[in-house]
């Protein structure tokens, strides 16, 4: 192709967005919108994940042993732990280390804990990660049959978070799947307009032995630059947003920084931006498609 | 250069547009397809132009036969036949120079070839001066004049012409023809479908007269009539 006739279809294809106003505006707006929802439910998406990510790491199951301390029985359990599938890590915390761990904690009021050397109260105890918070349910199953052990797990709040996720991974499915439909027949109807505008000079195209790609390549640059208006809008918008709203979210809830931790916007647009363009050109180039298909049989 | 062998066309409807039509035209040769409306004068050139495809026999243009071209290679057939019409069919939103600058750009020649090629079919056609003018201030004979030059800038070596002079007055025609029988001395060959009998007879050139989709006189130097 050469690149005049690129020209030619670029200026063609603009010139169509601008003279079809209203329906341009519309198949942006719809685009867009459908976007936005994609964005603000990623972000939501991706930040509960993270979350998920670092309790994960951080919390854990705490498996206490309260039978009597001896070596075989603590090799006993050790070993039915192993068996469990899913578990990422053991670490053993016998109660010596556990008494450290706490007199660690307590800082200066440590001198209260002097002289439970001889007489450790502390129970042994097993620190598991897992490889999927959201095996955990699954794992505490497992660890029930094992005897005389306590857990200690954040049952309510994974759970939460869990049902959080899911549930805005599947909203936001059947919403992009909706909007995204609107969008391609929306997006229809506007090149819809620029073939009936046009409908002269393809006819006087075909005449003259236009081949049928060159004919459809401005209809193809026009979906294209509304798919590409149409998603730049919603990554500027969440762009802004989100920056506005986790600052605002850390200003009001000091008390939350240490828990909550947000994905940072670079790393969210990373996924954003190309997923964005690929939906907002995806539909535009659809669209357009189907409506050359019907309405010129080039 | 045209060659039909045993052309039939039945349209979907039932229309039996062509029987068993078989015809060949030589290269240069200026041939007139005479007939009332429903004879198949049109679906003739349709079939050229491969707009319709026919139900039976071959077509041969230029040694190729078209019969069982590909779509894809339509546009490069296309491109051997010059067409016109009795509708004009100029682009009201560009130029004389832009309508046929137009034909050019489609077939993606280069800046410098429409520079050249543009104001040269402009002059044959003495539409020189008019070539910054839009359509629709352009009376109907320069109309049709600017349709010859945007069917002739590309150089096919064939043009059909679908009743030309359909809408313009006898003095406007005779340019027209006088300006064809020019296209047709550079050595074009010349279809041209047409109902008027003065343009006929005065040409004296090949006449194909077509009747419920027959050919029922092919004469050389004839008029509109038999008895001419």
């Amino acid at each position: 192709m050469k690149i005049r006739t690129v020209k030619y279809f670029a200026s063609q294809g603009f010139k169509g967005v601008w003279r079809n106003g209203l329906m341009s505006l519309a198949s942006i707006g719809t685009i867009a919108s459908c976007l936005i929802i994609v964005g603000i439910f990623y972000c939501i998406a991706a930040n509960v994940d993270y979350i998920l990510k670092t309790l994960e790491e951080t919390t854990g199951i705490t498996v206490f042993y309260m039978g009597e301390n001896t070596e075989e029985n603590i090799k006993y359990v050790e070993d039915k732990l192993n068996d469990i599938e899913y578990i990422k890590e053991i670490i053993y915390i016998s109660p010596q280390e556990a008494l450290e761990k706490e007199k660690k904690e307590w800082g200066e009021y440590a001198s209260l804990l002097d002289g439970l050397e001889n007489d450790n109260p502390l129970p042994p105890s097993f620190e598991i990660t897992l490889d999927d918070i959201r095996h955990q349910e699954y794992v505490v199953s497992k660890l029930n049959t094992i005897p005389d052990i306590e857990i200690r797990y954040l049952e309510e709040e994974t759970k939460i978070l869990i049902g959080f996720n899911n549930m805005i991974r599947i909203i936001s499915l059947v919403l992009i799947v909706i909007l995204g439909f609107i969008g391609i027949m929306l997006m229809e109807n506007t090149i819809r307009l620029t073939v009936f505008i046009r409908k002269n000079e393809i006819n006087i195209m075909k005449y003259i032995g236009a081949t049928d790609w060159f004919i459809r390549w401005p209809f193809v640059v026009e979906g294209i630059v509304i798919g590409f208006i149409g998603s730049i809008l919603p990554l500027t918008i969440i762009w802004f947003s989100y920056n506005f709203v986790t600052e605002l979210i850390y200003e009001k809830n000091t008390f939350l920084q240490n828990i909550l931790t947000f994905r940072t916007p670079e790393e969210i647009f990373k996924v954003l931006v190309p997923v964005s363009l690929v939906i907002g050109i995806g539909i535009g180039i659809i669209g357009s498609s189907i409506s050359i298909r019907k309405y010129l049989k080039v | 250069m045209i060659e039909l062998c045993n052309v039939t066309k039945n349209y979907n409807n039932g229309t039996k547009a062509l029987k068993n039509v078989s015809l060949f035209i030589e290269k240069g040769e200026f041939a007139f397809i005479i007939g009332n409306s429903g004879s198949g004068k049109s679906t003739l050139l349709k079939l050229l132009l491969k707009e319709v495809e026919p139900t039976q026999g071959d077509i041969i243009i230029n040694g190729q036969n078209i019969t069982n071209l590909k779509k894809k290679e339509i546009p490069y057939l296309r491109r051997k036949l010059g067409v016109v019409f009795q509708d004009f069919r100029l682009l009201p939103n560009k130029t004389v120079y832009e309508n046929v600058a137009f034909a050019m750009q489609v077939v993606e020649a280069t800046p410098k070839e429409i520079r050249r090629n543009v104001p040269m079919v402009l002059s044959m056609v003495g539409l020189s001066k008019k070539a910054r003018v839009y359509p629709n201030q352009l009376s109907g004979g320069e109309q049709q004049r600017a349709a010859l030059a945007r069917a002739i800038v590309n150089n096919p070596p064939i043009l059909l012409a679908d009743e030309p002079t359909g809408n313009l007055d006898p003095g406007t025609s005779w340019e027209i023809m006088k300006l064809l029988k020019d296209i047709n001395n550079r050595g074009t060959t010349i279809i041209m479908a047409t109902h008027e009998k003065d343009i006929v007879d005065k040409m004296k050139k090949r006449v194909i007269e077509l009747k419920e989709g027959k050919i029922i006189r092919d004469l050389q130097k004839g008029g509109y009539r038999n008895e001419n």
